[in-house]
């Protein structure tokens, strides 16, 4: 079953295209792969998917509805820069904002949604942190909290933007476990990452992006030299420079 | 006490005076709850600007319907909205950042609205009272009406606390789960209109902001907890309020002046002796550290040298190798036996069983982490001792035990020393 697709997608960040052109179809129960060098605007493809940027042209499906119908269906985890970890908030708040979808307007947190805060801090092995305000955690610990408050959205697509920067190895583990666990659920995950050592071991698909989608899918067939080289490589200059002119 | 007494009961039987308390509670709650949200989202400035903003609508609101405490607010409230729109509009459509954008719209509006009171001939405005508050000229449709915002403050919070929380602390998940944060913002920015209006008459436009961020960073100096942040911000925000108008009642002080000076008093109390981010308790703290660091480097030594022949020389050894005065060293042997880690046998100092444990302990951390930081390539070799130094101090012993456990129980450290068992 294709879960998102999309056709044709541009984003200009800046007032230059980040992206340009993108087309993806993907599927459930898969785990995706976002690689490509640094300014390449991985980021830029999943917040564009997600409608948190604009798009210039093209368009999103999700679960065959536009994004803004369907994205109570996503969950994403944002790179750990962009949160003040000084704020007035403790780990178990922080979860329960995965289950604010499921509050009405008014309303306030019920027995069910606690449960669920619970029984994922216990799958992320943080329960004895519920508590603790948020700066007080280690990287690995913080960016595990992000990942409960995804599950407890209890979302059919992931979005994780970086999930491994910065986070100690039992981190690493637990995190990619609870991703295996959600793919054999049926959930499909897409994962920006930089790290190249581990792309074989991790994704079963991926996309290879620098500005333009450079290929996309399966990890075997697509993760060669060849078209690493390409990605990496620099024949995207010429590309570049032409849209800096447009720019000006 | 009599006097105390009648200082605080005297004013009481003015009529006016009770009015001023009420005003001065309400602008102590809603700006309290509101200049919360202000702070966290960072939009200070933004709200001194809504506070200077406002004087135009407020006169243009008289012009319009005449003088009373509704067409001031709906004055104000309007002024306070269009401005924040204008704000994001001039930010959004060029490259002028917010607080450029900010400064911009704001000075402007402000100039337009002393212009319109300098030209205003029909309606008298006394300006110096909006600028700077006259707490003791409140009038009671004045009160009426910051009772109101003050209510509908407090209802707007507890009803929205999940929109403003995730909004805050998070704008691309409120996205996700369809939450508007541009709705909220200006939600905000109507309530942050509403908080400046119920502040107008008793601090005034210029300072006022202080009442809006100066009590939730006393508060933020305290808890980590929004819940609790909320209440003490009213809390701080309300004694500022009552002690100043008291000043202001007694010593002849312009309101809104003492009011804000009250707030920052207690904001530097806050800042100085707060227990969690206190600079006066944190550097206690540190030199408390670096006494018991001393003692424990001191325990270390003693139960080295149990050779030597007596005190002097015991006194004059440490003082060399630790490089510190022999009145410090005495020191820290007094703190030593004081916590009943040594014996005095013959006039000489000598560690009982609890002291040599500890400092057994000591040499133990020191040599595990040395092993440790060795191992896996953390520090190099030269410099492995003194950051050894530095962390038997600190380390737990569930550390120690995961270390241990980590390196496979090792016996000696890198210099070849063996590493002492745990007990």
């Amino acid at each position: 079953m294709i879960v998102i697709s999309v056709k044709n997608l541009t984003v200009t960040y800046n007032k230059k295209p980040a992206i340009k052109g993108i087309n993806l179809e993907i599927e459930d129960s898969c785990i995706i792969g976002i690689v490509g060098p640094n300014g390449a605007g991985k980021s830029t493809l999943i917040k564009g998917m997600l409608g948190l940027l604009p798009a210039d042209t093209g368009e999103v499906k999700i679960f065959d509805k536009s994004i803004k119908e369907s994205l109570k269906r996503v969950a994403y985890i944002p790179q750990k820069e962009q949160f003040d970890w000084d704020f007035p908030i403790n780990v178990s708040e922080v979860v329960m904002m995965g289950r604010y979808p499921y509050i009405s307007m008014f309303g306030s947190p019920n027995e069910t949604d606690k449960e669920t805060v619970n029984k994922v801090l216990e799958k992320v092995e943080m329960k004895k942190y519920a508590n603790t305000q948020i700066r007080n955690l280690s990287g690995g610990q913080q960016q595990r909290i992000f990942l409960a408050r995804a599950l407890a959205q209890e979302s059919d697509i992931y979005f994780l933007d970086e999930p491994f920067v910065g986070v100690d190895a039992k981190t690493e583990t637990v995190i990619f476990n609870l991703i295996k666990e959600l793919k054999s659920e049926g959930k499909t995950i897409l994962i920006v990452h930089h790290d190249l050592s581990k792309v074989k071991d991790y994704f079963d698909k991926v996309i290879l992006v620098n500005q333009i989608l450079v290929a996309f899918g399966d990890t075997s067939k697509v993760f060669t030299d060849e078209l690493i080289q390409k990605t990496y490589g620099g024949q995207l200059t010429i590309l570049q420079k032409a849209e800096q002119l447009i720019a000006n | 006490m009599e006097i105390i007494t009648k200082y605080i009961t005297e004013p009481f039987q003015y009529e006016f005076i009770q009015r001023a308390l009420i005003a001065s509670l309400m602008v102590g709650i809603s700006c309290g709850l509101i200049g919360t949200y202000i702070m966290l989202r960072r939009l200070s400035l933004i709200g001194d600007a809504l506070a200077h903003a406002v004087l135009p609508g407020v006169v243009i609101g008289f012009m319009l319907a005449g003088k009373s405490a509704l067409s001031l607010f709906a004055g104000a409230l309007s002024a306070g909205i269009l401005t924040s729109i204008l704000i994001s509009f001039v930010e959004r459509n060029s490259k002028i950042k917010e607080d450029t954008s900010i400064g911009i719209i704001f000075t402007g509006a402000f100039a337009l609205g002393i212009l319109l009171v300098s030209q205003l001939k029909q309606v008298h405005i006394d300006l110096s009272s909006y600028l700077f508050g006259d707490v003791l000229g409140v009038s009671d449709s004045d009160l009426i009406l910051s009772t109101v915002i003050t209510v509908v403050i407090i209802i707007s919070v507890i009803l929205f606390y999940k929109q403003l929380l995730v909004t805050s602390f998070d704008p691309t998940m409120a996205h996700i789960i369809g939450i508007s944060t541009s709705v909220v913002h200006y939600f905000l920015m109507t309530l942050l209109s509403m908080s400046i209006v119920s502040g107008l008459q008793s601090v005034g436009v210029i300072l006022i902001i202080a009442m809006l961020i100066t009590p939730p960073a006393t508060a933020f100096l305290i808890t980590d907890k929004l819940k609790h942040l909320l209440l003490l911000s009213c809390t701080f925000g309300i004694l500022s309020a009552v002690i100043g108008l008291y000043l202001s009642y007694h010593l002849n002080f312009a309101s809104g002046a003492s009011i804000v000076l009250v707030a920052v008093f207690i904001f530097a109390l806050a800042f100085l002796f707060s227990p969690k981010e206190g600079i006066i308790i944190k550097s206690l703290k540190r030199r408390k550290n670096s006494k018991i660091n001393l003692m424990e480097d001191i325990l270390k030594e003693m139960s080295k040298n149990t050779s030597v022949k007596d005190n002097e020389e015991l006194i004059k050894i440490l003082s060399v190798k630790l490089g510190i005065r022999n009145k410090k060293v005495l020191a820290s042997i007094n703190m030593i036996k004081k916590l009943n880690l040594l014996n005095e046998t013959n006039e000489k100092f000598q560690l009982n069983e609890k002291g040599e444990k500890l400092a057994e302990r000591l040499v133990r951390s020191h040599r595990l982490w040395e092993t440790y930081i060795t191992e896996k390539n953390i520090v190099n070799i030269e410099d492995i001792h003194m950051d050894a130094e530095k962390y038997e101090h600190i380390l737990s012993d569930d550390i120690l035990t995961e270390i241990d456990e980590e390196l496979g129980h090792p016996d000696k450290d890198p210099h070849g020393s063996p590493i002492p068992k745990k007990r």
